[in-house]
């Protein structure tokens, strides 16, 4: 019955006067906007990837077909026919499946490479750096970013008053000498209220997930993107009902729950990102473009040692059409010593980046925030991590292509149709979406954990504030 | 009497714990964002010039070799460090820091900083320009969100008004409290940390960095001033402490993390980021222009039999294959000019809209004049672009014409030594004096005196209309 008469009373003064309706009206246009503007990305993505792929095959079949008829006898190639150093494959990081809801980090990483003997690690992704650097460096405006920066926003604005009036009157005493419990009242006021906005909230992403449907495991990755927010909002719900709990004045609770927001949202994570980057530096990109220099310098110089050096190794290579420039030679001899030069720095790379993110699974403890968005992230497969996966397997995929045909091109002879054939496409192997839901496991459940000491700690505040009352 | 009623609120607000532990807490933070700058572009600095050294080495040692065969392996141009980066190190990490001046090319400047960034990176980085620019108008709305709404909810106000204080009194008096606070510590706190980031680079140390230093300061301490007079406005608007905490905390939000956040989705919208894949085939085929057109191929070999009278290439007395390298780049360069320049027109295309988003707040200009000012934006990046490319082709065609003066019968056997080598210079490009490229800030700076007088115009009309009702009242 009193349970029913704070709901009504909720209904008149948040539902009816206003607030719900501009709370939900912003999230909406925040949805809205985030959806739109990451389904627009992921569109570009998508199309701009798949001409890539395509016309890129298209010139391997062109490769193949020129192969396949020199082999047969049907024409007289001339040493540029058909030469392997030719062969390019492409490698594409395709957007997952959820991308439309977090752009994280993949607007500015490579999505693409050639895998081509001309190539070096340096090169292999080809010329990608032509973004505006002033919109690069503003970020997207994506749901993510409403749900981990906003969503405790909105939820601070709609709750931090909840015994504000009451108290501020003095009726908090009256209203308590009903049969009425105080941690009833403002638990039921704050889920009411924040019940709204997470359904909102709720309801907005699953429109989303619907209209910009693309197939393949999105509403598995939905599932836990749903999952992760639903924790990160009970969260500061908690949160939100302890500091009602323990301040007594409404701008009191307000500003501790914007500093606590300000803390948790900007201040460690960006802390955390300037110390984790401190402790575990990257090597010198410039390190490692005047290794790649350097190998090719010394290969150009010593060219012919080289190539004498190599075909040593390969008693079983004849050497084919002298006709050919020693350039090609040259640029796949160079590219492998700079190949070998730069194993050390991109070794020293991979450790920095693993230690950066050993320091962050337990950094991120410290912060709800930098848990959620780590998730939310993965979920989406706009994470760093995702980006480095695809750069090394790149990178493997590269050394691979070398070890099949270098041997033809020191020694200047066709690859073999069969060989041509055997010849690995490069396919991205994603993480799936239960390799989400391990690595999603223990700061979920930290999550839940600290949501739920938090809550029985504002419900043991409520109750000494109760008694005090009586 | 506004001295007196200033002097009040300073002493009200200098007892404000939370709001003392906070601002302590945010000042920690500039200071060690500073100390990590240092260190990061002191590491830069030595990566860079551990680069060029390397690179000239290389350079200089490649032997005996043919000039173009030279050319195509080139030099790299690099960047150089801005020496107000530790104060705001703007978008020059999402800026390519080295250019391949390579034969037949113009490349995009490649090596992003951002992208040796960590899982955090994107998320928010720390640096005193985003605390100045960001968490600093926040605290001001804190510090002065009950500064008139307080007045009214204790109905002080209107005993105010009794002893005879007038709406001009009562207007100086808070915006004097809240100015002399809020510009009092950014002063104690910017001081410091420009002379820090002065002494911490003293190889970049000019005038013009002086200049850059006291324009930042009046920058930060106008915008400072227009947040100053909002949260006075806005809490004269209402009546209780709470409603104009409310509204300061949605203001906050809106201009300062949602705005900025939407124009950058909204500018690619309307002009989209160029595909890489089809800027390298457009580049491809400027560079490919002379060599894919077979006829302007006769033409050009028919006008250069005629030029030196002869009838075949071999009877030239210049090797004719140098001479169309160089026309083949002379051909090339007007192309990548139109290239370029259309990259350029659509950036600032996309900066337009992001500036029309000045509309609803003043931290889109204020932070485009900031990295400006601080030599980390893009016009500054694109000064670096072109000076490296003017560079590329006087060397590119110094190696062309040693190629076409001496190769004689050798042709592509051809080979010169470390002394042509030693004619490829390093750049010498250094941040551009402000002056030479300030026009390009001078409608942000409208916008920022704009949005100053606007807040102050509004802070006066919004502390009179609440002076008025209560006097009606």
């Amino acid at each position: 019955m009193i349970s029913r008469a704070i709901l009504q009373h909720e209904y008149l003064t948040f539902v009816r006067r206003g607030p719900a309706l501009a709370v939900g009206a912003l999230l909406i246009v925040a949805f809205a906007y985030a959806g739109w503007s990451g389904d627009r990305w992921r569109d570009t993505q998508v199309q701009n990837l798949g001409e890539f792929e395509a016309q890129a095959n298209e010139s391997l079949e062109a490769f193949r077909t020129q192969l396949a008829d020199i082999e047969s006898g049907n024409v007289e190639p001339s040493p540029y026919d058909a030469n392997p150093m030719s062969i390019l494959i492409p490698a594409v990081l395709p957007p997952a499946s959820l991308a439309d809801f977090a752009v994280g980090h993949a607007d500015l990483h490579p999505a693409s490479a050639e895998l081509s003997t001309w190539r070096n690690l340096s090169s292999v992704f080809g010329r990608y750096q032509f973004d505006n650097p002033t919109t690069l460096a503003s970020g997207s405006f994506d749901v993510a970013m409403v749900v981990v920066v906003l969503m405790p926003l909105l939820m601070i604005a709609v709750s931090f008053d909840v015994l504000a009036s009451e108290r501020s009157r003095g009726s908090l005493a009256m209203l308590l000498a009903a049969p009425l419990e105080l941690r009833d009242l403002v638990w039921t006021r704050l889920i009411y209220r924040n019940g709204f906005v997470c359904l909102a909230a709720a309801l907005a992403m699953l429109i989303l997930a619907i209209v910009n449907d693309s197939g393949g495991d999105r509403f598995a990755r939905l599932g836990i993107w749903i999952g992760v927010s639903a924790l990160y909002l009970v969260f500061w719900l908690t949160l939100i009902a302890y500091c009602v709990a323990r301040f007594r004045a409404a701008t009191a609770t307000a500003g501790a729950l914007v500093g606590i927001w300000l803390l948790f949202t900007l201040a460690l994570p960006a802390s955390i990102a300037t110390l984790t980057e401190a402790l575990y530096p990257t090597p010198s990109r410039l390190a490692f473009l005047s290794e790649i220099r350097t190998a090719q310098g010394d290969t150009n110089r010593n060219l012919r040692e080289v190539t004498d050096s190599f075909l040593t190794d390969h008693p079983e290579l004849t050497v084919g059409d002298e006709g050919l420039p020693s350039f090609y030679r040259a640029a796949f001899l160079s590219n492998q010593a700079a190949l070998e030069n730069t194993r050390p720095i991109v070794e020293a790379y991979e450790s920095a980046r693993a230690g950066r993110d050993r320091t962050l699974r337990w950094a991120q403890y410290l912060s709800p925030s930098i848990i959620a968005q780590r998730l939310l992230h993965m979920s989406a497969g706009a994470d760093l991590g995702r980006q480095h996966r695809f750069q090394a397997q790149v990178q493997e995929s590269l050394i691979q292509l070398g070890d099949a045909i270098g041997p033809s091109v020191v020694s200047r002879n066709r690859l073999p149709l069969a060989k041509f054939d055997d010849l690995e496409r490069f396919t991205f192997d994603d993480v799936s979406a239960r390799g989400i839901v391990r690595s999603a496991l223990a700061p979920g459940l930290f999550l839940f954990a600290a949501a739920i000491l938090i809550g029985l700690a504002a419900n043991r505040r409520l109750q000494a504030d109760a008694d005090g009352h009586v | 009497m506004n001295g007196a009623l200033a002097r009040k609120d300073l002493v009200v607000l200098s007892r404000d714990k939370l709001l003392l532990v906070l601002a302590l807490v945010t000042t920690v933070l500039v200071f060690a964002s500073v100390v990590t700058g240092i260190q990061r572009e002191g590491v830069f600095d030595k990566e860079k010039s551990a680069a060029l050294e390397t690179d000239r080495s290389v350079w200089m040692n490649q032997g005996d070799r043919n000039p173009h065969s030279a050319a195509h392996f080139s030099r790299y141009a690099f960047r150089p460090a801005s020496p107000l980066a530790l104060l705001d190190p703007g978008t020059s990490d999402f800026a390519g820091l080295a250019i391949w001046m390579e034969a037949h090319f113009q490349d995009p400047a490649v090596f992003r900083r951002a992208e040796d960034g960590g899982e955090l990176s994107r998320y928010v980085q720390l640096t005193p320009a985003f605390l100045v620019l960001t968490i600093a108008p926040l605290l001001v709305f804190l510090m002065l969100a009950d500064s008139i709404a307080g007045e009214r909810e204790d109905r002080t106000l209107r005993q105010l008004l009794a002893s005879g204080v007038d709406t001009r009194q009562f207007f100086l008096g808070k915006l004097s409290a809240g100015l002399r606070l809020t510009l009092g510590a950014f002063t104690a706190v910017f001081l410091p940390v420009a002379i820090v980031s002065i002494l911490a680079t003293p190889a970049h140390f000019s005038a013009d960095t002086l200049l850059r230093v006291a324009l930042l300061y009046l920058l930060f301490a106008s915008y400072l001033v227009a947040f100053v007079a909002m949260a006075i406005g806005v809490s004269a608007v209402f009546c209780s402490r709470q409603s104009a905490f409310i509204a300061l905390a949605g203001v906050w939000t809106l201009m300062l993390i949602v705005v900025p956040r939407l124009g950058p989705d909204a500018a690619t919208a309307f002009f989209p980021q160029p595909d890489s894949r089809d800027a390298a085939v457009q580049l491809r085929a400027a560079s490919d222009t002379y060599y894919k057109d077979m006829d302007r191929r006769e033409r050009i070999e028919k006008e250069v039999l005629e030029r030196y009278n002869v009838s075949t290439i071999e009877e030239l007395p210049i090797d004719y294959g140098g001479y169309v390298l160089q026309v083949s780049e002379d051909l090339s360069e007007p192309l990548f000019d139109q290239f370029y320049a259309g990259l350029d027109d659509r950036y600032g295309a996309q900066e337009s809209v992001l500036r029309s988003l000045s509309l609803f707040t003043p931290s889109i200009a204020a932070a485009s004049l900031s990295r400006g000012i601080a030599g980390t934006d893009r016009i500054h990046q694109r000064e670096f672009a072109q000076a490296a490319e003017a560079h590329r082709r006087e060397m590119v065609q110094l190696l062309n014409e040693d190629y076409m003066f001496n190769a004689g019968d050798a042709g592509y056997a051809y080979t010169a030594d470390a002394e042509l080598w030693a004619r490829f210079e390093d750049l010498d490009h250094d941040t551009p004096a402000l002056a030479s490229v300030g026009q390009a800030y001078v409608v942000d700076a409208i916008l920022m005196l704009l949005w100053v007088s606007a807040a102050l115009a509004f802070a006066y009309w919004s502390v009179r209309r609440a002076v008025v009702g209560e006097e009606a009242a």
